[in-house]
């Protein structure tokens, strides 16, 4: 259980021992990955396949007992329907804070934050290492923290405990480092599936903003893992969504006005609470060592005074609350009241170090947001047919794509928790809005701010999505030389090249192949022929220059250059047609132009 | 199917054989043991699970008793909280949202009300209890368009196998809102709608024939009555009742034979059910008897033999013309403004005018006889006016002036 060292400067970043998977990875009785390989080549496509299922239905598990511990400890500390006015309202958070702050310190380092940051460490820094104490810690403090009424989710920890059982597997079966690595995001989606009880979303937000591309290796993985941990899931919670969404219409283009509204406050919001976030976090962690333990503990308390004084709804995940709001039970002003409200105590309670995620808090705030906007609408509009929860369910959207900035998973999510389609072109048209102001106000995503205040360097998940891949014809030039064909005499060429004063000579095969051949061997070929005239496709030998295309990933040609000194470029539609040429200098040139005007 | 070819292409040494068996049989011990613990968790979760649901069915149930009783016992507001709290711990419950949403609207929170029903209205636009509870609170917000749209909608809506009662009432419901509103045609027409749905039950007849009686509809609420005397389930005091409003019906249409008749049967049933009227509710129709019967012997049903007919008419002649004298002399001795009355007087002048009317003169003298019968109920309206409400048989005299259409 010791196999982490705690940075001196930072709680969060920590770094672990050689993990087992870094190092040569050996079976019980001292096999290597190489020799593994040699004795089962296909061992680990199959186990992978496996093991994903059986992640799925662990990670289910592990994040019902999860969910569970949460209802309990809350029930238990804050009572079953905590109201206003009630002192355990401000005890329980203050209490359980201090003695989080404790545990995170000394017991728990790893479990502080959210868990998403931790994950994508764990597959781009640790090989996808996470210990089981992380693991452990995770679970305990993300569950007595929202047990007691921090203003937290249970998502981020769950995806960060499916990664862990991810991890542990993978080491336990002795699996590659390659492999390892892309278990973290399996055992991600599987815990995030499992809490979110949307596979769908689960997966797209693994795939955006911890793998942060499409990656066909460990895609069926993901899925596999997300829908085993779902059916767990749903065979205990039952396969109701999270929220029950009233029925709306679809709406019409004027109301696509107040969605646009939606779009732009919650755009605005997203920034606000991003740039709270990202002022007091590293302030709280600039202050004295010892002040550390007791900032969960403070943090508690004033959350809980928000409870204590009026809006208990803001404590815990808020997830009734949302349900309330979307049945249009709240009037605007309090939905409001309760957004902003929400933003404070949950920068209040992540900042402090508190363990527990950033979901279930950026949901409720974007519904209570877009429920103020519909129910403001119905107040003042009553001719209109407005459904706040149409609204609520828009605002979720809207925040998730502000806040979090993952634009796809954010659109899908309104989907799959309204099961409606109909509400597409509000979700689009406000998500973007939200997400355009989002960047431009705040360039850098809320989770790499994080990442660059714990001291470590993750890919941007944004770049990485926005990345415009070059492309052969980024490099391509036509061919100035003559080309030749595969019946031309060696003789003709020679003397045709050496007239030009070219470097290659580009014929023409049979079956509309190519051959590049370098000036310098000319000369040998001409001596070969017999008779004098004989074709020189029967001297050259028998491989042929590559089918490349000029829509091809540019550093598809890179493999290539060791045997030939250019490649000749071909139509897709006209079988041999020679569209250009690259040679190792265009693509290095290209690549480096790349740079500079990105730089 | 490549991965395949590439295993079935493998050439291993016996060595390699041996280490690749003892790969296998690793890996499928490690799958059986992972498989172990699976299922350990899953047991140990499944009972987790198991004591965690009970124990949130029993805060959920106690949640909502205690909003159910706090709704018995009068306190909304503490409903409200109960069953806010009770849909905490099962969000999709139809019931604990009708409950929340009635106590809201019962806590006087309208708007939170009317938000919630709408939103429980967008998901069932065909539910009878929704529209029905969105027509109330309309009617509480003043929006009568929209609280009779609602009620249609109630009426046509769907009511989980008690639809018949149900319609039945918010019928009733209604009617009594468009009489309140002033709208008695549309009133009556729920009514007689509602009166065709329940002649089976006596109480709902009683409770329509009372509102048609509210809605102008005398005639329409007679036979209702009638119906609810006739039933054979209808209790004794709903029949007492009926037959009270029967004959005041019949006696303000003038037909106080049968009023009397009615109340003659009241008598008779009371006798045959001691219990089912009040003493003071049986007082009061002895006495409405007498009046009724007295009336009878006042009017001057054109119906009797011509010399009873004009021996009444003047005998009514004579009571009026008492209270005409009374009434002046009452005035002038006090000296009151009223004494010189234009109407008062004039009563004077047209009794002089009328001579000493005798049997003899009224005798087929038609004219004469519509004159003074006139002149009786001009006395008795105008002396009601000036000298107050009269007493005896002028009060009688006075309810037959103001009854347009007597019949024997």
């Amino acid at each position: 259980m010791s196999d982490l060292t705690t940075s001196p400067n930072s709680t969060s970043v920590t770094t672990p021992r050689l993990p087992l998977a870094a190092a040569p990875s050996t079976a019980s009785f001292q096999l290597t990955d190489a020799e593994i390989q040699h004795l089962a080549p296909t061992r680990g496509d199959r186990l992978f396949l496996v093991l994903s299922i059986f992640i799925g239905i662990l990670s289910g598990l592990l994040v019902v007992c999860f969910r569970m511990s949460i209802e309990w400890l809350r029930v238990l500390l804050l009572g079953s329907v905590p109201h206003p006015g009630q002192y355990r309202l401000l005890l329980a958070p203050m209490f359980i804070g201090l003695i989080l702050g404790l545990m995170v310190k000394y017991l728990f380092p790893q479990a502080r934050g959210s868990g998403i940051n931790q994950t994508k460490a764990a597959l781009y820094i640790y090989n996808g290492y996470i210990s089981v104490r992380t693991m452990i810690g995770k679970f305990i403090t993300s569950a007595l923290a929202i047990g007691s009424g921090h203003s937290l989710g249970p998502e981020d920890p769950s995806l960060q405990i499916g990664a862990g059982i991810a991890s542990l597997i993978g080491r336990r079966l002795h699996l590659s480092r390659e492999r390892l690595r892309l278990f973290a995001p399996v055992g991600a989606a599987a815990g995030l599936a499992a809490a979110f009880n949307a596979p769908i979303s689960a997966i797209l937000f693994v795939i955006e903003e911890v793998i942060g591309a499409w990656s066909a290796a460990v895609l069926g993985s993901i899925v596999l893992a997300a829908v085993s941990s779902l059916v767990v899931a749903r065979y205990f919670w039952g396969s109701q969504p999270m929220f029950t969404v009233p029925a709306f219409k679809a709406p019409d283009s004027l109301e696509l006005l107040a969605y646009a509204v939606l779009g732009i406050v919650g755009g605005f919001a997203a920034v606000l609470f991003s740039r709270l976030l990202a002022t007091l976090r590293p302030w709280l962690r600039s202050l004295p060592s010892w002040t550390q333990v007791l900032q969960p503990g403070a943090a508690g308390l004033l959350v809980g005074a928000v409870g204590f004084f009026g809006f208990p709804q803001v404590m815990g995940s808020g997830y009734n609350t949302i349900d309330h709001a979307m049945h249009g039970e709240y009037l605007w002003h309090v939905l409001l009241a309760l957004a902003i409200l929400k933003i404070l105590a949950t920068t209040l309670s992540f900042s402090s170090g508190t363990p527990g995620g950033m979901f279930a808090p950026t949901l409720f705030i974007g519904a209570m947001l877009g429920a103020s906007v519909g129910s403001f609408e119905k107040h003042f509009f009553p001719h209109l047919p407005v459904s706040v929860g149409a609204y609520a369910l828009v605002g979720m959207g809207v925040l998730f794509a502000g806040f979090l900035r993952v634009p796809l998973t954010s659109v899908f999510m309104v989907f799959e928790l309204s099961g409606n389609y109909t509400i597409v072109l509000p979700v689009i048209l406000a998500n973007t809005l939200a997400y355009l102001i989002a960047r431009s106000l705040q360039p850098v995503p809320i989770f790499e701010t994080f990442t660059l205040q714990d001291g470590l360097n993750l890919p941007s998940m944004e770049e990485v999505r926005e990345e415009t891949a070059l492309r052969i014809e980024d490099a391509l030039h036509p061919f100035d030389g003559q080309v030749f064909v595969g019946s031309d005499p060696a003789a003709v060429i020679a003397a045709k090249v050496q007239e030009e004063k070219e470097d290659v000579a580009l014929i023409r095969c049979a079956r509309n192949r190519w051959y590049v051949l370098p000036a310098a061997d000319l000369p040998k070929l001409v001596q070969a022929s017999m008779p004098v005239d004989q074709p020189i496709e029967e001297l050259l030998p028998d491989d042929r220059a590559p089918f490349l295309y000029p829509d091809l990933p540019l550093n598809e040609t890179l493999a290539h250059f060791n045997r030939w000194p250019i490649l000749p470029i071909v139509n897709r539609a006209v079988s041999g047609l020679l569209e250009g040429v690259v040679s190792q200098a265009d693509v290095l040139k290209c690549y480096q132009d790349h740079v500079h005007v990105q730089g | 199917m490549a991965a395949r070819t590439a295993e079935s292409k493998l050439h291993l040494t016996p060595a390699e054989r041996i280490q690749r068996r003892r790969l296998i049989v690793q890996d499928s011990l490690s799958l059986l043991s992972l498989t172990l613990i699976t299922i350990a968790i899953g047991v140990l979760t499944y009972f987790f699970f198991h004591s965690f649901a009970e124990h949130r069915s029993v805060l959920e149930k106690r949640w909502y008793d205690r909003g159910q009783v706090a709704m018995k016992e009068g306190h909304p507001a503490e409903a409200v909280e109960d069953f806010r709290s009770a849909l905490s711990f099962s969000a999709t419950n139809t019931d604990y949202q009708m409950s929340l949403a009635e106590a809201l609207a019962a806590a006087g929170r309208t708007d939170e009300a009317d938000a919630y029903f709408a939103t429980l209205h967008d998901a069932e636009p065909g539910d009878g209890f929704l529209n029905l509870q969105l027509a109330r609170l309309a009617v509480r917000r003043g929006n009568a368009a929209q609280a009779i749209e609602y009620y249609q909608a109630a009426l046509n809506g769907s009511w989980r196998g008690q639809g018949t009662e149900r319609r039945l009432q918010i019928r009733l419901e209604l009617a009594e809102y468009l009489i309140s509103l002033a709208r008695p045609i549309e009133a009556q027409g729920q009514l007689l709608a509602a009166e065709g749905n329940s002649l089976d039950d006596p109480t709902a007849l009683f409770n329509i024939a009372n509102l048609l009686r509210q809605a102008d509809d005398p005639t329409d609420a007679l036979t209702t009555y009638q119906r609810v005397e006739r039933h054979r389930n209808a209790a004794p005091a709903q029949v007492l009742a009926s037959l009270d409003a029967e004959s005041q019906i019949l006696a303000s249409m003038g037909q106080y034979k049968r009023a009397a008749q009615a109340l003659t049967r009241y008598m008779t049933r009371l006798r045959q059910h001691p219990s089912a009227g009040t003493p003071q509710q049986n007082q009061a129709v002895e006495q409405q008897l007498e009046k009724y019967q007295r009336i009878l012997q006042l009017i001057p049903f054109d119906s009797l033999p011509p010399r009873l007919h004009d021996a009444r008419l003047l005998q009514d002649a004579d009571i009026a013309h008492q209270r005409y004298q009374t009434c002046l002399q009452s005035l002038q001795s006090s000296n009151d403004a009223n004494a010189t009355n234009p109407d008062l007087l004039a009563l004077g002048t047209q009794w002089t005018e009328l001579g000493s009317p005798n049997v003899h003169a009224l005798e087929g003298n038609a004219p004469l006889q519509t004159r003074i019968t006139t002149w009786i109920s001009q006395a008795e309206t105008v002396t009601a006016k000036v000298c107050g409400p009269p007493k005896g048989d002028d009060a009688l005299l006075l309810q037959i002036a103001q009854t347009p259409d007597k019949t024997e």
